[in-house]
């Protein structure tokens, strides 16, 4: 599977950032012509996933980065979040997400997450980094 | 890209992999192999980029690669697939292919009679064709096979054969042409042979007629062999095969150009052939660590120096196989742990839920250099699971207050629908774990209070109800109905169970069971069932008053707390109970003290049978 397009970015740890933010994922929307409903959903997701990479990965410290990739292939979106709070894994947390089918108390990004995307995988490092991959199929007009 | 060696009828044929070939015994197979246990369309090779892939498109009979079983597959340099009953060996590059062997074998020998009337350049590319030809086969037989052929036209021999050594060091034939029966003494010189293997040293007759070494042997005579070669097939100076080659007709005879010819490619034989050996050594080496890794609990990936998979197993295959994009994201973190050993926690959080714990090895050379890397994932999804079960499971037991967990067991043995609750299943596997005395006391040094208290029955009963003290005041209100007497037939274990039934049915608060005695007792699933009835009738008393002879004038009292915070410990806190309880035919009970606080006690009398000393 040949990747057509990658672009990668490092964003302080700060909400002000969102905007920059959005605009890199429409920048890489417009140049893979991704389809306006995905873009929706895909802002969306990545507007969650990066807020949570702000705020428990570094704790909203704007020295610290966080990396954001985005990489184009013809029938798929990958977009990487990686910060590097080295968050401690949690993995009852994740167990009730992956259980929970209603709006609930917490975890509402990742669950959020969950329904947009068709793949979802943390990787947690732990002390150094934690790696969401997110990954969305893509139906392009013919 | 790459090339097809197709070996079909013992005739090889070459086929450049330009674009996407579908092979199969139908017409609308790109490549036809019109064969019964080949499907119509069986398999399919794919280009992408440099990398060659083979895909089994369902067929009947599958398709291996290097002797393994696979539905697909990235093809590697002389790769050997076999579909159907057809071999197949994959080059990257063009091969030294036999057709060009063949032609080039044909042109030589169809030009000349004997290999003596080449030039020098000749003799040289006929060496160079076929020790490149030799190299390219890595199993014996077919290598065997095709080397036999190309010396018998070369050296436009009648007949020949080729023995090898076998293990335990006897010459065994490998492989023969034209021998007109199976080989055997009489039908080839075995004086020239041995003689060939004694000396380490080529035996050549150009005419056996006039040599006084042949002349009269009985296989030269009757076989009518007008001329002999026979060479030795040399590894590191020790003889590992014979060539023999004869002709039996007087106008071909070999020559010494001949034999230097052959000694000269038998060296080549020889490598070829140790080739061959340590391949099929590698081989088996090679399904044997796959059956190890098959073996193992865990999945495995073993990547090379680039961080290419070089091995997986089958869990890893169920694990990934709706996720092939973790696989590679996982791979290309792995990629930044920069060669150091790292432990990583992954969530599969869709298509599946997985929780894994991947420990990450990297293999260094002495200077340091990667050489590799090992990494086993755990599924550790079920085992949280099962822990999420056991909170549960304590959520209910702390609801259900005053309930024995026997009653639970029973209930859900009893309910074919319950008996697949993983409550039960779960508790029974971890009682049963939980059985030696040194946990007692591990667990009693912990929040755990134990007491030993020595308490006299009828004080303890007196203690425990009011109204059970007035009825035990007045025994004769309690009888034992007529199967009594078969109480006494029963071991200590069965009556210490019975007095203890009697004295649970005391405790009780169950009205019900406080006004009844124990009238009957029968095997029963589990342990024995104590029917109780209240009876006033004279010849009970009697049975009584024996029944009192039986002194129980301990019994252990433990208690403790349980706080729904530490659900875990709580847990191995209650089953210990139960086990404990179970083990020395108590009972255990609960209390809701608060909203989460629950005290539990266990009840362990000891008795002792017989009058005291």
């Amino acid at each position: 599977m040949n990747i057509l397009n990658e672009m990668k970015n490092s964003f302080p740890c700060h909400p002000k950032f969102m905007g920059s933010i959005r605009n890199a994922l429409q920048k890489f929307a417009d140049t893979n012509d991704i389809p306006m409903g995905d873009r929706f959903k895909l802002e969306l997701a990545l507007d969650e996933a990066c807020m949570n990479a702000i705020d428990h990965g570094s704790a909203l410290n704007q020295t610290m980065e966080f990396d954001l990739t985005f990489k184009a292939y013809s029938e798929k979106i990958v977009i990487l979040v990686k910060d590097y709070g080295g968050k401690p894994f949690d993995p009852e947390y994740f167990e009730s997400i992956a259980q929970k089918k209603t709006w609930g108390h917490g975890g509402r990004g990742i669950f959020l997450i969950k329904k947009i995307m068709d793949e979802v995988m943390y990787c947690f490092n732990k002390d150094h980094s934690t790696l969401l991959t997110m990954i969305k199929y893509i139906k392009k007009a013919k | 890209m790459g090339y097809l060696d197709i070996l079909e009828k013992g005739e090889h044929r070459i086929i450049e992999v330009m674009q996407d070939i579908i092979l199969g015994r139908g017409d609308e197979a790109d490549l036809k192999l019109p064969y019964s246990n080949i499907s119509r369309l069986h398999c399919k090779i794919k280009c992408s980029g440099k990398k060659t892939y083979i895909f089994d498109l369902n067929s009947t009979n599958g398709i291996s690669v290097n002797g393994k079983k696979v539905n697909e597959h990235e093809l590697s340099d002389r790769d050997e697939i076999e579909v159907g009953s057809i071999n197949i060996v994959f080059y990257l590059n063009e091969p030294a292919g036999p057709d060009n062997l063949a032609n080039f074998v044909t042109n030589v020998s169809s030009s000349n009679c004997s290999l003596g009337s080449a030039g020098v350049q000749e003799k040289l590319e006929i060496m160079f064709e076929l020790s490149k030809y030799l190299n390219s086969i890595h199993k014996i037989g077919p290598l065997m096979s095709s080397f036999m052929d190309a010396i018998i036209k070369l050296l436009l021999a009648d007949r020949g054969f080729i023995m090898l050594k076998n293990e335990n060091g006897k010459f065994e034939p490998c492989i023969q042409r034209l021998m007109k029966t199976e080989l055997s003494k009489k039908t080839y010189s075995k004086t020239a042979c041995k003689e060939a293997i004694v000396n380490k040293s080529s035996i050549i007759s150009t005419n056996t007629q006039l040599d006084e070494r042949f002349s009269n042997q009985q296989s030269i005579v009757s076989n009518k062999i007008s001329s002999i070669l026979v060479t030795p097939i040399l590894f590191k100076n020790s003889v590992i095969g014979l060539i023999y080659l004869d002709n039996l007709d007087m106008s071909k005879r070999f020559n010494e150009d001949d034999q230097s010819f052959l000694e000269a490619i038998s060296s080549q034989a020889a490598i070829a052939i140790n080739n061959a050996n340590l391949y099929a050594k590698l081989q088996e080496e090679k399904n044997m660590v796959q059956n190890i890794l098959e073996s193992m609990g865990d999945g495995l990936i073993v990547l090379d120096k680039d961080f290419n998979p070089v091995m997986t197993n089958l869990i890893i295959k169920k694990l990934f196989v709706k996720s092939k994009n973790h696989f590679t994201v996982l791979i290309d973190e792995i990629k930044t742990l920069n060669n150091k050993d790292s432990i990583i926690d992954v969530v599969f959080l869709k298509p599946e839920f997985h929780i894994l714990a991947c420990k990450i090895k990297f293999h260094c050379t002495p200077k340091g250099k990667r050489s590799g890397v090992i990494i086993s994932i755990r599924d550790v999804t079920q085992l949280r699971q099962e822990i999420s079960l056991k909170n549960k499971f304590f959520t209910l037991l702390s609801n259900k207050l005053y309930t024995r967990v026997d009653n639970i067991i029973t209930e859900t043995s009893e309910n074919p629908e319950s008996n697949s609750n993983p409550y039960f299943h779960f508790f029974n596997k971890l009682s049963n774990d939980i059985q030696t005395q040194q946990y007692f006391i591990q667990l009693s040094s912990g929040p755990l209070r134990l007491s030993r208290t020595k308490v006299n029955l009828q004080e303890f009963l007196e203690a425990s109800s009011k109204q059970i003290k007035k009825e035990l005041t007045t025994p004769v209100q309690f009888s034992i109905a007529a199967s009594l007497s078969t109480v006494y037939e029963l071991d200590e274990s069965a009556i210490k169970l019975m007095i203890l039934s009697l004295l649970t049915s005391l405790d009780d608060t169950t009205p019900e069971i406080q006004d009844r005695a124990i009238v009957d007792i029968k095997s029963a699933d589990k342990g024995f069932k104590i029917i109780i009835e209240k009876s006033e009738s004279e010849e009970n008393i009697e049975l009584l008053l024996k029944l009192a002879e039986i002194k129980f004038d301990v019994l252990t009292f433990i208690s403790g707390n349980i706080n729904s915070d530490d659900t875990e410990k709580n847990f191995v806190k209650i089953s210990f109970c139960h086990q404990i309880a179970k083990a020395h035919g108590g009972y255990f009970k609960f209390k809701q003290l608060s909203p989460s606080k629950v005290q539990f006690r266990i009840f362990i009398p000891e008795i002792h049978f017989g009058k005291e000393q």
